[in-house]
């Protein structure tokens, strides 16, 4: 099988500062895929890349077999994504954004429509379908970006921190969405500080540290090799020199 | 999407066939600028937002188009005064100067919000949309924008035009608005980029709302001075008899104006002609070629989260000289513990805050061109005949001294009402959830950074003015002015506040307030007026300072004992 996303000797700077430093990947369709690693890591960088937003960079990727510095178009087709928290047009409606977005992406106005109706009524949101968002919780913010990033259903969908600010019924509700969309063959980018939610939905993770791979593969893999503890546990033994135990008893000793 | 939007909307998309020629794509060209007009329509006027009671449970704001559109044509109206000269020149030159400062205020303080969404980055940008289009449709959408403006600006004069003038008067009018309009978008343009060039994209904000204020301050002084200026010569004023006037595009369109429509083509006016349309084409297309590559890189520097660490440093260095500034005056004036706290909180707040210095800062510039205005109209109160005034403390003098004193007050009072407001209001909880014994002295600590940061600078003016003018023996009513402007700060926030500062979304003052302030006002002139007939006669000029510094005594004591309940009443309600 082709993979659906291929990175080869990815490098990118912005001035001096070296932001990634050859990032290889490949991905299939039909994966989850946790990508973690500290702030400051190249995560964000990686997503403008594969979402076609940054073409000056060093190297291949290919989206869906779209090189992305050619036909970021294309790319950008084949690609639902799901920015962060509050990146919203909050004096809108969800219903005009969301038709705003069915049309960018050249939709039929009735399977736009109808699109809306069904996801935000799953979502529980069809009576707020024509209130301005600015009054929105965070919650509900978070699930009209989920389904303006599915509405024109798309093969590749993209997360950044997508449970920020969701209350525990809709942490279940994406997760489950997620492992369902994996079913239906899309490729999930899953970007997240929360480990125990990677862990359990990824069927790959890929650990980035001061734009290096450092880690990629299943998390069983993970604990043949790093031995059998939480990602938690991994994820602070690969990214830090200190102990973070140490900085914990170090704040008590403070308060002495 | 209103009527007037769907309107302007199919009329630029007239030119479907070209743009798609161009390589855009209409559909998302149709649904960005769609889009971009309603969330225009719903944002508060910026006039609107400087008022004081913008009242956040208020419907929300759905018209704001209409609402602009109806205050471009007030001031449409408003502009056909500079018509009352007999020569034409004249009244088209200073008619078009008004129009492009009106213009230029209006665009620097939009041009932030039509081209520089932050958001457009991950929500649009991350979409299928090729450059062109997306150029294309920021670029539509702020001819929009300007015709909004424009249009309803320039209908009055221009029905005037074409009826005292001729039909023909009238359309030759349109290209020169058009190329104002042009000169116009490409000053603050390039305003923008210079500043984007020569500044930090962090700081950009603040340059941006600092020259708000200085604009706003400047049209308030020529709106004051220029017709009184006008006024003394009355209608035969003519611009020509100023060289200066040559130097000004805004005359360029004048003469040009008045040669087409005489058809008068002899000497300069050919000149004229030329340099108002070739400048502004010309004037674009510097921008277009040479300053706009590097906007966008700047504007995904704003977006981009990868700060420069050096910079971070530099500031930090001058912020902590400007802590030990505030740290002095802090120790000086409080005592420690929560009044203290006040002190700092407020005045590193008063500094930062963007909000509060858009609402305070113009004010200030406000009340010196008044104290100026007063100053350049009266004979009698000419600088020389004040300065005599003062040293020998005739009428004049007293006069002057006492008006500039208390008008200024008036400062401080309006810092006072905008220190408790914050858009960040919800932040207050700190005060809440620490256990404070007195939260009036916070209210008392805030109060004093207020005084020593606008009544001590105009303190030691006056005291140097005093002294450099009048000598020692203007001291004992200088102090006593100053005590009694302490005295009338105190009493008019012992009345009112009782808000923590920076701490609610909007400034409700509590029942009978009215009354309360206009009680204060007349309390204050009632001093000042107290102030003129004791002026002479010392004895009592310093028993009242004992009497006043008396009751300020008594009065901060009374802030400082604002108890908790009295606090918590205001907040529930």
């Amino acid at each position: 099988m082709e993979p659906i996303i291929k990175l080869k000797n990815i490098y990118k700077n912005y001035g001096y500062k070296e932001v990634l430093k050859n990032i290889n990947l490949e991905i299939y369709p039909g994966q989850v895929i946790g990508y973690i690693g500290p702030n400051g890591a190249g995560k964000s960088t990686t997503v403008k890349i594969l979402c076609g937003l940054i073409s000056d960079f060093e190297g291949e990727a290919l989206v869906n077999g779209f090189d992305v510095k050619k036909q970021p178009l294309e790319v950008k087709k084949s690609i639902g994504y799901i920015p962060e928290l509050a990146e919203l047009y909050d004096v809108l409606t969800p219903h005009e954004f969301l038709t705003m977005m069915g049309e960018l992406y050249h939709l039929p106005t009735n399977v736009t429509e109808s699109r809306i109706n069904a996801m935000l009524s799953a979502f529980g949101l069809l009576d707020n379908l024509h209130q301005r968002m600015d009054t929105f919780s965070k919650g509900m913010k978070q699930k009209v970006l989920i389904t303006s990033g599915l509405i024109h259903n798309p093969d590749i969908i993209i997360l950044d921190e997508p449970l920020s600010g969701l209350d525990a019924n809709s942490v279940i509700i994406i997760k489950d969405l997620i492992s369902r969309l994996a079913n239906e063959g899309k490729t999930i980018f899953y970007c997240s500080h929360m480990m125990d939610i990677v862990e359990k939905v990824s069927h790959k993770i890929v650990l980035i540290n001061e734009g290096i791979v450092i880690a990629n593969g299943t998390f069983e893999e993970f604990q043949e090799q790093q031995g059998s503890m939480s990602l938690e546990k991994m994820f602070a033994k690969l990214t830090t020199n200190e102990s973070l135990e140490n900085s914990a008893s170090l704040m008590i000793e403070a308060l002495k | 999407m209103n009527k007037v939007d769907k309107l302007l909307l199919s009329l630029v998309l007239q030119f479907k066939k070209i743009y798609t020629i161009w390589g855009c794509d209409i559909q998302q060209l149709k649904a960005i600028v769609t889009i971009k007009l309603i969330m225009d329509n719903r944002r508060p006027h910026p006039l609107k937002a400087l008022q004081q009671n913008k009242n956040q449970t208020d419907k929300p704001i759905n018209n704001a188009t209409i609402w602009s559109m109806l205050g471009s044509l007030i001031m449409g109206l408003f502009l056909l005064m500079f018509m009352m000269f007999d020569d034409v020149v004249t009244n088209l030159t200073l008619y078009f100067s008004t129009f492009c400062s009106l213009l230029a205020l209006t665009l620097i303080s939009d041009f932030t919000h039509l081209l520089l969404d932050v958001r457009d980055n991950y929500i649009i940008l991350p979409k299928p949309i090729n450059d062109k289009t997306f150029v294309l449709a920021k670029l539509l959408h702020v001819i929009i924008h300007l015709s909004k403006l424009v249009i309803p600006l320039v209908l009055p004069t221009l029905i005037y035009i074409g009826v005292s003038f001729s039909f023909l008067g009238g359309i030759v009018f349109i290209p020169f608005v058009f190329l104002a309009t042009l000169f116009i978008v490409f000053l603050v343009n390039a305003f923008y980029l210079l500043v984007l060039k020569i500044t930090t994209p962090e700081k950009f904000k603040n340059i941006i709302t600092f020259i708000q204020i200085i604009f706003g301050i400047g049209i308030y002084a020529a709106s004051q001075i220029i017709p009184r200026k006008i006024g003394q010569t009355g209608i035969t004023f003519k611009i020509s008899n100023y060289a200066a006037a040559k130097f000004f595009p805004t005359y360029w369109f004048a003469k040009s104006w008045n040669a087409i429509y005489t058809l008068n083509f002899s000497g300069y006016n050919v000149f004229y002609i030329l340099l108002s349309i070739i400048f502004p084409l010309l004037a674009i297309y510097l921008v277009i070629k040479y300053l706009a590559p590097s906007f966008n890189q700047k504007l995904s520097q704003i977006a981009g989260s990868n700060n420069n660490d050096s910079k971070g440093n530099s500031e930090e260095i001058s912020k902590s000289k400007k802590s030990n500034y505030s740290n002095k005056w802090a120790s000086l004036t409080t005592k420690t513990g929560e009044e203290r706290m006040g002190f700092l909180f407020t005045w590193k707040m008063m500094l930062r805050s963007r909000d509060f210095k858009l609402k305070v800062y113009p004010s200030i510039g406000y009340i010196f061109v008044m104290i100026f205005i007063m100053f350049m109209d009266k004979k009698s109160f000419s600088i020389t005949n004040v300065i005599n005034g003062l040293k020998v403390q005739d009428t004049a003098g007293k006069i002057s001294l006492l008006m500039v004193v208390y008008i200024s007050s008036l400062v401080v009072f309006t810092a006072i009402s905008n220190m408790v407001m914050s858009e960040k209001f919800k932040a207050a909880w700190i005060y809440f959830v620490t256990p404070i014994y007195k939260p009036g002295k916070i209210i008392l600590g805030s109060l004093k950074a207020v005084c020593v940061m606008f009544l001590l600078p105009l303190i030691a003016l006056a005291l140097v003015l005093g002294l450099m003018f009048a000598g020692l023996s203007i001291l004992p009513n200088l102090a006593l002015a100053i005590v009694n402007q302490l005295l009338i700060i105190l009493l008019f926030s012992l009345l009112n506040t009782s808000y923590f500062p920076f701490s609610t979304a909007v400034y409700k003052p509590n029942a009978g307030a009215v009354f309360k302030n206009i009680f204060a006002m007349l309390f204050a002139t009632l001093i000042g007026v107290l102030h003129f007939f004791v002026y002479d006669y010392i004895l009592l000029v310093v028993l009242f300072i004992a009497l006043d510094v008396t009751l300020i005594y008594f009065i901060t004591r009374q802030i400082s004992a604002n108890s908790w309940q009295k606090i918590m009443s205001i907040y529930r309600e």
